[in-house]
């Protein structure tokens, strides 16, 4: 953590409200992004970002300095979006469609043309459990072993939906991008 | 945790996903300032509460215990009767005195004799006045009177003596010991007024009593969803209700009182929602993704109303601490029927979780297949008699629900805390 975090931190846990304002304007962009990510729609990664800062807050006294403030932060709105999208649906992985994972292969012109938005909205179409479980894996770095704890199962599946999820992300992505074509054509 | 590698796919996602940072809601930062704000001591609040009820069941105990230990119920008939004796017994001898009470034979004869005597040693006879000089045969036969009669009332101080030369017996009573207190006989399960009079006027006792009583509380509610373990706290419900009960005082336990009651109440809820929230807390450095969970809360706001019909059934102790006054406790248990219920969800903060918890209850309420719900009531009040067939009454009402609200595919627990007045008016048939 720099000098400057621990300070605002310091001034946070105090209770100063432009502190408190500063810290939220560090990093809100960046956690509306990740809330995005794990989100059906703008309504709920903003009802997940909400419910992330006010933990931050009402945390921040539980952090103790030995990392980053930004990486903290981050786990806390991973594991509030996590919280969200348990509390919508039971069983994550419960009607997830059948996927030939073998046809998979994302053009590699496409991937270099793809834009930051574009991602985010093709993540978002993915089903709840694929959205978890790649979210985690591919963009948190998490290992599968930590995935299957953070959603309650088992490495092996996390490991299977992880595939699953990544091959119906690029059907998705390619699937726009043909959509993409013929509108300029 | 794994490493990327550089030519990964993963890397690629990665980079663009971090990429993607869009400027949040203003409203995003208004709602979590707001969240942020110093939160009220509920703590406190029942700190105060409890202490309230504490410092008023004191405050009734001790009226009580005065009113016990001044034996007020025995104190008018003791005058009556003392009244009565100076109105039968002539004063003492030496003193010239007028003879108000109705004499005896002897003394009557006694009295004839002196008035002739009189008649013919001192004319003329005086006739506005009858004065009676005794002599010392009739003072020895007044003052024996006088002792026996004393030792009498000495001895039995049930026996009364009332204006109309009437006996009025009231029926034994045993010693009582209530809480510990070893109550004297005296002073203790003493006849209410209505009672006495009843036995004056010789009419059989009435043991039935209608009670129409109103009661305005306050209602903190715990709702926990059975399906998504969600817990969420309402505070500070206005509650009313109107109640009739019939009550019917047992024959051979005077203190001892059994009620059935119907009435309705109204639930008015201007509410802040709380809800606890499970947070994850983590240790960045080792890379274990989670050390330990804590609880936070989380408010929304909105309003309910609710109209219920009830059923109850009670026991109460009345405990008669002067001619008028008794102080009362009693308890019971009441079952309810819904039959309205509206609700509206929103507010400064329009959370989501806590919205979708409003929305939760508002389906299960207005879709509600069927309700199981038990309701604790504890009562004191202090009961004033104005007349044999009139008391108004007036106390402390508390209670604590449990109701358990299904639908076709959720349910959820409920608890209620009340607290409150009441007052009533009791008519004795």
């Amino acid at each position: 953590m720099t000098e400057s975090d621990n300070e605002l931190v310091q001034l946070c846990l105090k209770e100063n409200a432009l502190a408190q304002k500063r810290l939220y304007e560090l990093f809100a962009s960046k956690m509306n992004g990740v809330c995005y990510r794990y989100a059906r729609n703008g309504e709920d990664a903003r009802d997940i970002l909400q419910e992330g800062f006010i933990k931050v807050f009402t945390r921040l006294k539980s952090f103790k300095g030995e990392g980053p403030l930004e990486a903290w932060i981050r786990r806390i709105m991973v594991n509030t979006a996590l919280d969200f999208i348990k509390a919508r649906s039971k069983n994550l992985f419960e009607d997830e469609e059948k996927i030939d994972v073998k046809n998979h292969a994302t053009n590699p012109e496409v991937m270099n043309k793809l834009q930051s938005e574009d991602l985010v909205n093709c993540i978002s179409k993915l089903p709840e459990g694929f959205k978890a479980v790649f979210n985690l894996y591919a963009i948190e770095g998490f290992s599968h072993k930590e995935v299957g704890e953070m959603l309650g199962i088992t490495e092996s599946t996390s490991r299977s939906q992880y595939t699953r999820a990544r091959t119906k992300l690029e059907q998705i992505i390619q699937q726009r991008f043909k959509v993409n074509e013929y509108e300029r054509v | 945790m794994k490493e990327f590698d550089k030519d990964n796919w993963e890397l690629k996602a990665r980079q663009l996903a971090d990429a993607f940072q869009p400027k949040p809601d203003d409203s995003v930062w208004l709602n979590v300032e707001a969240a942020l704000k110093p939160k009220k001591n509920r703590r406190g609040i029942f700190f105060w509460l409890f202490s309230f009820i504490g410092v008023a069941g004191v405050v009734c105990g001790g009226v009580t215990l005065y009113l016990l230990n001044t034996g007020d119920q025995y104190q008018g008939l003791n005058k009556q009767a003392e009244n009565s004796k100076i109105e039968t017994v002539v004063a003492n001898n030496n003193s010239s005195e007028v003879v108000k009470s109705v004499p005896t034979v002897t003394e009557q004869k006694s009295e004839q004799v002196a008035a002739i005597k009189s008649t013919t040693e001192n004319s003329p006879l005086n006739t506005q006045e009858r004065k009676v000089i005794p002599s010392k045969k009739q003072s020895e036969i007044i003052e024996l009177k006088t002792v026996v009669k004393n030792n009498e009332l000495e001895e039995k101080p049930d026996l009364i003596i009332t204006e109309s030369n009437e006996l009025n017996i009231i029926e034994p009573i045993n010693p009582f010991v209530f809480c510990g207190l070893n109550f004297k006989e005296s002073e203790w399960r003493t006849l209410p007024p209505d009672i006495i009079l009843n036995k004056h006027s010789g009419k059989k006792d009435s043991r039935w009593m209608l009670l129409a009583s109103v009661s305005y509380m306050k209602q903190h509610s715990v709702l926990k969803s059975n399906d998504t373990n969600q817990t969420f706290e309402k505070q500070n419900a206005n509650y009313y209700d109107g109640s009739l009960h019939l009550i019917h005082q047992f024959p051979k336990a005077r203190n001892l009182e059994l009620s059935f009651g119907l009435g309705f109440y109204e639930l008015n809820q201007n509410y802040n929602t709380r809800k606890e929230q499970t947070v994850s807390v983590f240790d960045t450095t080792s890379g274990n993704p989670l050390i330990s969970t804590d609880k936070y809360t989380d408010y929304s706001t909105g309003s309910e109303f609710s109209r219920n019909a009830f059923v109850d059934f009670g026991i109460g102790i009345p405990i008669i601490a002067s001619r008028n006054f008794s102080w009362n406790i009693s308890t019971g248990i009441r079952t309810e029927y819904l039959i309205k219920y509206t609700s509206t969800s929103g507010g400064v903060i329009p959370n989501n979780f806590a919205n979708l918890g409003i929305n939760y209850l508002e389906s299960i309420s207005s879709n509600e297949q069927n309700r199981i719900y038990l309701k604790g009531i504890l009562n004191t009040s202090i009961r004033y008699s104005l007349s044999r067939h009139l008391a108004i009454q007036s106390g402390f009402s508390s209670s604590y629900s449990l109701t358990d609200r299904y639908n076709k595919s959720s349910s959820i627990h409920q608890r209620d805390f009340n607290f409150g007045l009441n007052a009533g008016v009791l008519y004795r048939f």
